[in-house]
């Protein structure tokens, strides 16, 4: 009987496994944003391993083979200093995925803790940490970005710490008003006779109960994060040249348009299709992290 | 002999959109002794509920006392208060929001235990295993989430948590009016059966007064937050001395089901 137990939740997470590719297998723009999202993350990995030549990305030069239009030889043609945009927009990759997850981690983690215990404490702490969120709504983030990167000098770390910064309130008002329901639910009340202390039960019953709009909005952020940051790069506040960006690279292709056109295009692209392939994936994960969804 | 629970001059109010203040429970005194199966009853309203909050320390009293096995445990805290929660345990009306829709069967029912018990792995899922055979669920039922669940097995789930910690007493907040008319009737039977076994005491919150009749010795009728009679479950059903038990018993629809006659008689319940 105990055997029986204890091998009962393997066969329960292969049944869930199973139902999440259902559900993705059955829905096209998951696929899709799932597709995208995965292309994203092996680019990352074993970009520097799978292009034409690397040193591109470094400040290479090759004065005689300046804005080549697409060809075999650069698919995605060159640009003013004759390095391979392929080369330069696939090696952008790595800082836009850590751009990404260093924003939308640090909002994470301030943002969540500050939403559960103002949803779940109710009263006073409500009231502060409410107010304090409204207050970094309130700070128009790339004008932040620009201060900070006045006082600091230029560099992607400052323009992440800026965005950072305004990034988290989003989290706190999100996990707030799914918190603030739970507190007085029956099960919540249960746990209390139980003698379960305040943070026991925000652990165990009020965070999971609100996780699943977190990684969905999670995953939208990534996108989002990902599109700030190239801003960021396009008004001159990202990676330092010759480090490949994608938002610094539309940025000087804007000089050479609408001649070169594919300097600006392939890194346009990329942008896109990542924000999109991110925003896809948060709408399949939607359903898929609906408790009452699972018929496993 | 000391009750288990007692509540004494007990009070606690609400505040009104316009200054006004409800007092729900107004100088409640209510005793419980151990074992005893004391029925509450009461038109909805009427303070029922409250009491059962304040008596489970969910909600603070505004004056008078609580005492759980003759001590005061009105504003205890932290270890002060864990004898009341290991001695009382409650059962909410609803089983559709008294279980996490992300915990498991076993998630729920071993809850208390780890807060309470320190047990090893396979301990703790023997524990559970035991509870659920106990509330009448087979052990494929562990792994289940609530959604996958009836209302009556939720309610299963709900007592066997609340039997977890092995409680004197439990506290019954209207367990089955959420549930349909034939599964009321198991969940009742399972209770009685408890309570036989385990020597539980009950507080039965109910609007239903044939269910009180047949699981309750004692019965007390409230009424706009006071205790307004109690006494024997048959004596105050059958010769209700205050006018508002009267129209309380008047306002029970006639004729009761055959199958709940003769359920009055005392020690029969014991026999069901």
């Amino acid at each position: 009987m105990r055997a029986a137990a204890a091998r009962a939740p393997r066969g329960r997470s292969l049944r869930r496994l199973r139902f999440v590719a259902w559900v993705v297998g059955r829905n096209p723009p998951t696929m899709l944003g799932l597709g995208l999202v995965a292309v994203f993350l092996l680019l990352a990995a074993i970009g520097p391993w799978i292009v034409p030549d690397a040193r591109d990305a470094v400040g290479a030069m090759h004065l005689g083979s300046k804005l080549l239009p697409p060809s075999w030889a650069h698919w995605f043609g060159t640009d003013e200093m004759g390095d391979d945009i392929l080369t330069r927009v696939v090696l952008a990759t790595r800082t836009s995925l850590w751009v990404g997850l260093t924003i939308t981690g640090i909002a994470i983690v301030v943002g969540t803790p500050l939403g559960i215990a103002a949803g779940y404490f109710g009263g006073r702490v409500r009231s502060v940490i409410m107010r304090a969120t409204d207050m970094f709504l309130c700070v128009p983030g790339l004008v932040l970005a620009l201060a900070i990167v006045a006082a600091l000098g230029p560099g992607i770390l400052h323009g992440v710490v800026a965005l950072a910064i305004v990034w988290w309130p989003g989290y706190v008002r999100l996990i707030e008003a799914k918190a603030l329901p739970l507190r007085g639910e029956p099960f919540v009340d249960a746990a209390r006779t139980m003698g379960s202390s305040d943070l026991r039960i925000l652990l165990t019953h009020i965070l999971p109960n609100c996780v699943s709009p977190l990684v969905v909005k999670a995953s939208m952020d990534m996108g989002m994060a990902i599109l700030a940051a190239a801003s960021l790069g396009f008004i001159g506040l990202g990676a330092k040249p010759p480090a490949p960006e994608w938002g610094a690279m539309i940025s000087t292709a804007r000089s050479y348009m609408p001649d070169s056109w594919w300097y600006s295009l392939f890194p346009g692209l990329f942008i896109f299709l990542t924000v999109l392939g991110f925003n896809l994936l948060g709408d399949g994960l939607r359903d898929i992290l609906d408790p009452r969804s699972a018929r496993g | 002999m000391t009750p288990l629970l007692a509540t004494q001059a007990l009070h606690c109010s609400f505040a009104r959109p316009h200054g006004a203040r409800v007092k729900a429970v107004d100088g409640v005194d209510l005793a419980l002794a151990p074992g005893e199966a004391l029925g509450l009853v009461g038109e909805s309203g009427c303070g029922k509920s409250t009491l059962l909050r304040l008596l489970l320390r969910l909600q603070a009293a505004e004056s008078g006392t609580i005492r759980f096995a003759g001590v005061d445990v009105t504003r205890a805290t932290g270890r002060a208060l864990a004898p009341l929660r290991r001695g009382v345990q409650a059962v909410f009306q609803n089983p559709h929001a008294a279980l996490d829709p992300r915990a498991s069967v076993f998630a729920a029912v071993a809850e208390p235990l780890r807060i309470q018990a320190r047990l090893s792995r396979r301990a703790l899922a023997d524990r559970v295993q035991g509870l659920l055979h106990e509330v009448g669920l087979p052990a494929e039922f562990l792994w289940r989430y609530p959604h996958e669940l009836s209302g009556g097995q939720k309610q299963r789930v709900c007592i066997a948590r609340a039997l977890a910690p092995g409680p004197k007493a439990l506290l019954l907040d209207e367990p089955t009016s959420a549930l349909d008319v034939s599964v009321q009737a198991q969940i009742i039977d399972l209770l009685a059966a408890l309570r036989e076994r385990e020597g539980l005491a009950f507080l039965f919150v109910s609007h239903n007064l044939a269910v009180v009749r047949q699981l309750c010795d004692r019965v007390a009728v409230m009424n706009a937050g006071k205790v307004v009679e109690q006494g024997a479950a048959d004596a105050v059903l059958a010769h209700p001395q205050h006018a508002y038990t009267r129209t309380l018993l008047r306002a029970v629809l006639p004729p009761r089901p055959r199958s709940l006659q003769g359920s009055t008689a005392p020690g029969q319940e014991a026999a069901r």
